[in-house]
């Protein structure tokens, strides 16, 4: 049994600002076994993005704190690195691509050079001339076509897809063993989606990186991902594989969430079963579950008592409700 | 040419009736101001829509569907083409009777932050509307805006609070009601949901398809999601580059896609559901898509189509019907 | 923080109803203390707040800006009601030829007496006078007071032509804005004082003769005054113009200007009700700036002597006169206007970035 490669213990980052103390990501525990692609889902404000800047250590401080937890990657606590030993990790062992490949890239520079500047960063031996051929294999990896000119263009040369393909290129030069992925295909049109999931899956089937990909769309998640934690208000509410998810879900938001998609192959017309009310408020949270007021099954015990992770009898599924499906 | 896509039914059902629609904008122009080149953002149109029909129009980045709403409401000034609204062509109409027409036709936005005024409270955005046409003294006004955010589901204690005070599904309802007000017969809604999260979108969207049976509304219901649009339109239409490729009811599109790229779009499309995405095939397309300011000769899609021969190449296929009621602009559809 | 909102449903005719109002949520939410006490607030004690007010309060939390605005509304209201209490103030005194000398004569500004050249601070006069004998404090305020109205004169000059040139500018786009365009061309050309000093140099001596029957402003040497202000007015429209002709667009690109007009809204109701409440931030800004150049343009304009002429004062005037007097024993007399134009213009340049960061806090760094 292979050790897991990311262990994240009672994660609390906190926000501080003048209407109070936002409680981003308020106690949430996971793992990631080396070479898994784990799905986190939830919609805006869950927390799922400012987890992995956290895992990344990218939160701005002011206003943003991690509180409490540990982050133990390869066994080591990451909250304990000094700024040094973090740079040397990101970009190399653990990477990151963001949402918007408009602006993640540095326009100034071309992009060849942003992909070989990684490498150098991180191997210190290596020299420009093998650097830069370890750039043009990059480029071939994500099938940017005529590697050689293209090295030497400016990002605003290439379209969204393609400078979501160089992010990935940079992520992944100095083959790192996680790979952070935070909504990498929201911004891109469906076919163009399509290319850049079946790029991630395949590049992570080969080098065996793990996956750790932040997305709204369950879509997404049910293409790429083998496991599945699902946020809501700073919590992680429900875990588990990616079969379990979709076909047995426990938690009574996963079922909302999967009843209020529209489905290609669902009968046209039939109404989408939507969750009432609005998200929860992170500065105040409640005494309780924090999805109580939208709840359809709620009882008395959910207001007084917050549910912790529990398991819900189909393997390794958890789920945070005291009376899931 | 491009053919009349509709049999003509008596013109009482049809309440838009759209022809030959083509917008071009001017990128570059020469020492004497004469256009050197365009994008032709929309090339060549044909639509039309039942009363209380909902008809989706869905397309990728770049494929002239936003242009084409703005367009077909005036907001834009078409290049070329005829837009009926009930029988009263729209394109000939001077300025001010573009204007007093708007009472019939509505616009509800994709953007939930910018498309409200932060500056007004939320009862006077409402009443703009109203004001404009003259709806009433002020107390009959706002009397009306308080029915019309009941209506959306908008409690109406919060008329003189501003816009920056709500969540993006609530003002995406502020908008609907202001579309509502003028009680148009047509409304365009331009990505009305796709900047909300998804548990909001199932709202908007139930609130748009009961607006629509309790106001006899009918909708061109603009968007990039084809999950979403089938879901709630009577009939699709599928853009590409400018122009029609593919025409047909929701459900004959999504089982007998004809045109290769609704097949390419459908097979993209993730499906919430494992066992389905482990064992579909997915047909990826090479390439980008493409950029409106130098279309491809022909068939737009031929760049990136598997089946294309030359004849696509050479010559643009129009949007014919190949099936009962389901139209195709391929040489070769399926 | 968001507000509940209702739920819509549908009953079995196909109705729309509404569920429970925010005033009574449903069971669960009563109940939970914590719960109500947080969230549950009747729609009016909810404070609401125009994105005007919420600026106000950034504005008020910038110490230095609140600060700049005291200095200058303290500044203001010296000139105006300053002097006529000053000349109230103080002892008579008999002179050489056994006349009663009251505060009204020896407190007024334009008074030379050489008996009392050069003198420091005393009780008879607060600050001083100077070579000739006129009360320093006086001066001040007089000097301060053409300041201010140059100031005020080019300001709204600025702002009347530049907004609604720019708004149309950026609005219709098409000649008005290659209008526009190259107008602004040509003004850059001429730098404020540059241009300034050439009207003066022409029709400096004109106005001077024809303009001096003007009560106020033509008489005291001012009548070149309202020559300087035209000048600077013409010169600093054109970037006020620019200003608001960049803002209108960006206003522009937002969905909300488009709404506007499906609704039905005229051009010129859009620009009025849309565009302009939302131009108020960058006008304003703008507007202490240019108000910061204008009173230093109009010091130079004055020190050169193209300005306000003896007897009249003005901060330049103050420093050219006494120039040469930092190396004798009064070298008051030149750094008091030194001192006082250093204050005015440093205040309007913090209020102006105080305004600027209150109204567009994203524009900080």
């Amino acid at each position: 049994m292979a050790a897991n490669l990311l262990e994240v213990d009672n994660l609390k980052t906190y926000f501080y600002t003048r209407s109070g103390v936002v409680k981003a990501v308020n106690d949430v525990s996971f793992t990631i076994k080396p070479g898994e692609t784990l799905g986190v889902v939830g919609e805006s404000g869950c927390g799922k993005s400012v987890t992995a800047l956290s895992v990344m250590r990218l939160i701005a401080n002011p206003p943003g704190k991690i509180v409490d937890g540990h982050i133990n990657f390869n066994g080591e606590d990451l909250l304990e690195k000094s700024t040094e030993e973090l740079s040397d990790i990101r970009g190399s062992k653990i990477s990151m691509i963001f949402q918007d490949p408009m602006t993640s890239l540095n326009p100034v520079f071309t992009i060849g050079y942003q992909i070989a500047e990684t490498v150098k960063r991180h191997r210190k031996d290596v020299t420009n001339d093998q650097a830069w051929k370890r750039t043009l294999e990059m480029l071939d990896l994500v099938h940017i076509p005529d590697a050689k000119r293209r090295a030497k263009s400016y990002p605003h040369e290439f379209s969204g897809g393609m400078r979501q393909r160089v992010m990935i290129a940079i992520a992944l030069a100095c083959n790192p063993q996680l790979l952070i992925a935070d909504e990498p295909t929201t911004a891109l049109d469906v076919t163009i989606q399509a290319q850049v999931l079946e790029l991630m899956k395949g590049l992570s089937q080969k080098y065996g990186t793990a996956v750790m990909l932040i997305t709204h769309d369950l879509g997404v998640v049910a293409g790429i991902c083998q496991h599945v934690n699902v946020m809501y208000a700073g919590h992680i509410i429900e875990s588990a594989s990616v079969k379990h998810i979709f076909e047995t879900p426990a938690h009574p938001y996963t079922v909302g969430l999967l009843q209020s998609i529209p489905r290609l192959d669902e009968h046209h017309g039939a109404r989408l079963t939507s969750i009432p009310g609005q998200p929860p408020d992170l500065i105040n949270p409640l005494v309780g579950c924090p999805y109580g007021p939208r709840c359809p099954k709620v009882q008395a015990r959910c207001r007084k008592e917050q549910p912790e992770l529990m398991s819900v009898g189909r393997g390794e599924q958890v789920a945070a409700c005291f009376y899931p499906d | 040419m491009v053919q009349q896509v509709q049999t003509p039914a008596t013109t009482k059902t049809l309440l838009v009736e759209v022809k030959g629609l083509k917008v071009h904008f001017p990128t570059k122009r020469g020492l004497l101001n004469q256009t050197i080149e365009k994008v032709k953002a929309v090339d060549g149109v044909d639509l039309s829509i039942h009363r209380s029909e909902t008809l989706g129009l869905v397309g990728e980045s770049g494929c002239g569907k936003s242009t084409t709403g703005r367009a077909i409401l005036q907001l834009i000034k078409p290049t070329a083409g005829s837009v009926k609204l009930d029988d009263v062509e729209l394109t000939r109409l001077s300025p001010a009777e573009v204007r007093r027409k708007r009472a019939e036709m509505q616009m509800v936005f994709q953007d939930p932050f910018s498309s409200l005024d932060p500056r007004y409270t939320i009862g006077q955005i409402i009443a703009e509307p109203l004001e404009n046409f003259k709806r009433g003294n002020a107390k009959q006004i706002q009397e009306e805006v308080t029915h019309l955010m009941e209506i959306v589901g908008i409690n109406p204690h919060y008329i003189n609070h501003f816009a920056h005070e709500f969540s993006g599904g609530q003002r995406q309802r502020i908008g609907i009601a202001r579309a509502l007000a003028l009680r148009p017969s047509f409304i365009v809604a331009d990505e009305p949901v796709s900047s909300l999260d998804v548990s909001i979108q199932a709202q908007v969207l139930n609130l748009l398809q009961d607006l629509q049976r309790q106001f006899g509304l009918t909708y061109l219901f603009v968007a990039h999601n084809l999950s979403v649009v089938k879901h709630i339109s009577d009939r699709v239409a599928v853009m590409y580059l400018g122009r029609v490729v593919e025409l047909a009811k929701s459900e004959s599109l999504y089982k007998t896609p004809l045109h290769p790229y609704t097949q390419a779009l459908l097979s993209a499309i993730p499906v919430p559901d494992p066992a389905i995405e482990a064992r579909r095939k997915r047909i990826i397309l090479e390439g980008d898509v493409p950029s409106p300011v130098n279309p491809p000769s022909g068939c737009p899609f031929h760049p990136r189509c598997w089946k294309a021969q030359a004849i696509c190449r050479e010559v643009t296929p129009p949007l014919e019907e190949k099936q009962t009621n389901h139209y195709a602009a391929c040489h070769f559809p399926e | 923080m968001s507000i509940q909102d209702k739920n819509t449903e549908m009953n079995d005719s196909g109705e729309l109803l509404s569920t429970a109002p925010i005033s009574s949520p449903d069971q669960y939410l009563h109940e939970n203390p914590l719960y109500v006490d947080n969230q549950e607030k009747k729609p009016d004690q909810q404070k609401s707040l125009k994105p005007f007010q919420q600026s106000i309060r950034r504005f008020l939390r910038d110490k230095r800006a609140v600060i700049s605005l005291g200095i200058i509304v303290f500044l203001i209201l010296l000139t105006i009601v300053g002097p006529p209490i000053y000349q109230h103030i103080g002892i008579p005194y008999t002179n050489d030829a056994g006349k009663q000398v009251g505060p009204e004569v020896y407190h007024n500004p334009f008074r030379h007496d050489l008996d009392f050249a050069d003198k420091p601070i005393s009780a008879r006069f607060w600050l001083g006078t100077d070579s000739v004998g006129a009360d320093l404090l006086a001066r001040l305020m007089q000097s301060l007071l053409i300041s201010i109205s140059v100031a005020t004169a080019v300001e709204i000059i600025d702002i009347l032509f530049g907004v609604t040139i720019g708004v149309l500018a950026g609005y219709y786009g098409g000649w008005i804005d290659q209008i526009l365009a190259r107008i602004t061309d040509v003004m850059f050309a001429f730098p404020g004082l540059l241009f300034a000093i050439l009207l003066t140099g022409i029709f400096g001596p004109a106005s001077d003769l024809f303009l001096d029957k003007l009560p106020i402003i033509g008489q005291y040497g001012n009548a070149r005054l309202i020559i300087v202000s035209i000048a600077f007015a013409l010169t600093s429209w054109p970037m006020m113009a620019r200003y608001v002709r960049g803002q209108t667009l960006q206003i522009k690109a937002n969905q909300f200007i488009e709404a506007a007009r499906t609704v039905g809204s005229s051009d010129f109701k859009v620009i009025t009700r849309h565009i302009v409440p939302n131009l108020f931030s960058i006008v304003i800004v703008a507007s202490t700036l240019n108000i910061a150049g204008t009173i230093i343009g109009e010091a130079g304009i004055s020190l050169l002597g193209l300005g306000v002429q003896d007897p009249g004062s003005s901060l330049g005037l103050m420093i050219a006169e006494r120039a040469q007097a930092i190396e004798t024993s009064h070298p008051w007399e030149v750094l008091l206007p030194c001192i006082v134009l250093a204050i005015i213009v440093l205040a309007f340049s913090f209020l102006g970035d105080g305004l600027r960061d209150a109204f567009d806090p994203r524009s900080k760094d």
